[in-house]
């Protein structure tokens, strides 16, 4: 395995790629539990209130892995799992263009608070999609990379697993905490 | 009720959705290879029509005050339509890439081929049977 593989598989360790998934996946439990249950839960106000400040305090992180991936892959312009990951980038920039009025329009309901409510949902359901395809096309360039060599093949296996599995959870995990308040 | 028009192409168009679907993965699980641009344009159709009929729909049933009846059946139905969705578009990449390499990506994976179309019907027969008991 080769030195560039080995650094690969490190990077599904960082810590800024970790919190930005967490991120994310506080975002869309959250999220989903507004658009799909938003007229069963209790405490719907507080949820709302921790999807705008998670959305937000995520941004810090996420900006500094993002600028960090772009000037390391750029040079992959092109190949799918490229345009895929730049279309993403693209709709969490819409996503936060939709959100941040949200912000100040939840007691509105006149018709543009309603088209922007119903563009930040659809934009909502284009990052789930192209975030799910982004992340099963890198990881499979990245389990393409392990090699025949047991050892480096499961420290690759176990980086990308732990990593696709670990920040949801975690993102799930905050949720359940913020769905528990009263 | 009566439905609208929107309401009732949906739930027709769903249905031609299903059975492409069923023909787009039954190919590669018999080993005929993926067509792979009508799976693109089933993905393409279903999100710019059912999927965004369901997002606009979804404001009748589950905001605040809303005190729709059928308000759990709206959320789970939406939430499971979602997931559906976003498994169809990363099996279609994973099926097309598969093609591509020469591989019949459901015949090698028949579990994963039934369980996703277990779901698919969950997904769409919880949709029909929402438009049956509101419409009909």
């Amino acid at each position: 395995v080769s030195a560039a593989a080995e650094a690969q598989f490190a990077r599904w360790r960082a810590p800024l790629l970790w919190l930005s998934l967490a991120g994310f996946s506080f975002g869309v439990w959250s999220g989903s539990a507004l658009l799909f249950f938003g007229g069963l839960l209790g405490n719907r106000d507080l949820l709302v209130e921790w999807h705008w400040i998670a959305g937000l305090a995520m941004l810090g992180p996420y900006g500094i892995y993002q600028l960090r991936h772009y000037l390391r892959v750029r040079a992959w312009t092109g190949r799918v799992h490229f345009n895929v990951g730049l279309a993403t980038f693209c709709t969490v920039l819409a996503l936060l263009g939709s959100g941040i009025p949200l912000i100040f329009w939840t007691r509105h309901a006149d018709l543009a608070a309603v088209l922007v409510d119903l563009a930040h949902s659809i934009l909502s359901f284009v990052f789930l999609i192209l975030i799910a395809v982004h992340l099963t096309l890198v990881t499979r360039i990245t389990l393409g990379n392990r090699g025949e060599a047991s050892e480096a093949k499961l420290y690759a296996v176990r980086a990308v697993k732990i990593a696709l599995w670990g920040p949801p959870i975690l993102g799930l995990a905050a949720f359940v905490v913020v769905l528990l308040q009263n | 009720l009566t439905s609208s028009a929107f309401s009732t192409f949906t739930a027709i168009s769903e249905l031609f959705v299903t059975a492409g679907v069923i023909y787009v993965f039954t190919k590669s699980y018999r080993g005929l290879g993926f067509p792979w641009k009508l799976a693109a344009g089933v993905a393409v159709f279903e999100f710019c029509v059912n999927m965004t009929y369901m997002l606009i729909r979804m404001s009748d049933h589950t905001t605040p005050g809303a005190r729709s009846p059928y308000a759990w059946l709206a959320a789970i139905h939406g939430s499971l339509s979602l997931l559906v969705f976003a498994a169809f578009v990363i099996l279609t990449f994973l099926a097309y890439f598969a093609h591509k390499r020469g591989e019949q990506y459901f015949q090698q994976r028949p579990k994963l081929y039934w369980t996703f179309l277990v779901f698919w019907f969950l997904s769409v027969g919880s949709g029909e049977a929402f438009f049956i008991i509101r419409y009909l």
